[in-house]
């Protein structure tokens, strides 16, 4: 067997096609060639990915069932891969337009003039003075609101 | 035949020709669809393996595959094998994915340790015999491996794996990724000399590190 040849064995001989007498051979070459030892060392390092026909189980992540469900298909057209990258895409698309839209809401809140005054607010019996009011033991963002006026105390101490 | 049980029933479903499951799905049985990707579905994702490392993500991408497929069942031709057909769509899936990804530098390629150094150690010197049994078992070969070809454009890896592991010819590839013949042959020759190098350049690391 030559270089030539062997090289050419090199898959076959990874993929255990090769048949027994070829094999001897092969292996009787590369004892001898120092090059062709080193070329099927380096044809080694990538061989697991381009020539295995199995991958060893992953202990990092196993293996999960898969099925084609074609019900979900037939009935929206999306199945989930595809409807979950789409509501994604969408949402990226949309989502500036939302914080656009809310700002300029919210420029025009305090933009425009106001439909009752502060005053009207707290002279009338309107529900939404009682609303605004919060009972001093309240929680504010989840944090409990000091009952007395910590300022107020303070000058009066002084 | 009505009188079949369930066992010869399934074995006479299993052995039904694609042509026959391709007619169903074309008279709108979808379920004929789910047959014939779970007859494909190790083949297709034993391709997406030798793109990506990820299991999820493998699985994903035979599954949007496999979307692919079915949504774009009308342009398949009865002619051409249904295999061919599918395994342009998986490989275009999976550049498309590579696309995304950022590359990983070469340079960073000699740099590795862990379980990845110690499988470069085992192939510098097992015997070739035992070289092919480790990696069977050992999924640091298999990463390293990934890692080395992940170093390669997107272009040049789809030529190295179509044409090394699929064994496609270069016209075939051409076919597949819509480029000229000239293209797929550049890149295969670029894919292969740039892996050659890597390649070296580990085991030369390994032996600077023995000197060590």
């Amino acid at each position: 067997m030559n270089c030539f040849e062997a090289r050419n064995d090199f898959v076959a001989f990874w993929q255990k096609t090769l048949a027994a007498e070829r094999r001897a051979q092969l292996l009787t070459h590369l004892r001898r060639c120092t090059t062709c030892d080193h070329s099927f060392r380096m044809f080694a390092l990538t061989a697991p990915v381009l020539y295995s026909a199995t991958e060893p189980d992953s202990r990092l992540s196993p293996a999960r069932p898969i099925g084609f469900d074609t019900d979900r298909i037939g009935a929206s057209g999306n199945p989930p891969i595809a409807e979950h990258r789409s509501i994604v895409r969408t949402l990226n698309r949309v989502l500036p337009a939302i914080a656009m839209a809310a700002a300029a809401a919210i420029a025009l809140y305090f933009a425009a003039p106001p439909h009752m005054t502060f005053e009207d607010a707290i002279a009338g019996d309107n529900s939404s003075v009682e609303l605004a009011s919060y009972p001093s033991t309240d929680s504010f963002f989840g944090q409990e609101l000091m009952a007395q006026d910590s300022t107020a105390q303070d000058l009066s101490d002084e | 035949m009505a009188a079949l049980s369930p066992k010869l029933r399934t074995w006479s479903e299993a052995v039904r020709p694609d042509d026959e499951l391709i007619a169903e799905v074309r008279s709108g049985h979808t379920a004929a669809f789910a047959e014939l990707a779970s007859r494909y579905r190790d083949r297709v994702e034993r391709l997406c393996q030798r793109f990506f490392s990820d299991r999820e993500l493998v699985r994903d991408l035979a599954q949007e595959s496999f979307i692919r497929a079915f949504a774009g069942f009308s342009t398949y031709r009865a002619e051409m094998p249904f295999l061919g057909w599918l395994r342009a769509i998986v490989a275009n899936v999976c550049y498309d994915e590579l696309r995304r990804r950022r590359r990983r530098p070469e340079e960073l390629i000699a740099d590795f340790s862990g379980p990845e150094a110690n499988w470069v150690q085992l192939v510098d010197h097992l015997t070739p015999e035992q070289i092919v049994e480790a990696a069977e078992e050992r999924r640091e070969a298999h990463i390293l491996a990934h890692r080395l070809l992940d170093s390669l454009r997107p272009e040049d890896r789809m030529v190295m794996v179509l044409r090394e592991s699929e064994g496609l010819s270069v016209e075939e590839v051409a076919g597949i990724m819509g480029w000229s013949e000239a293209k797929v042959k550049i890149r295969a020759f670029r894919a292969r000399r740039l892996m050659r190098k890597q390649a070296e350049s580990i085991l030369f690391e390994q032996h600077r590190r023995i000197v060590k």
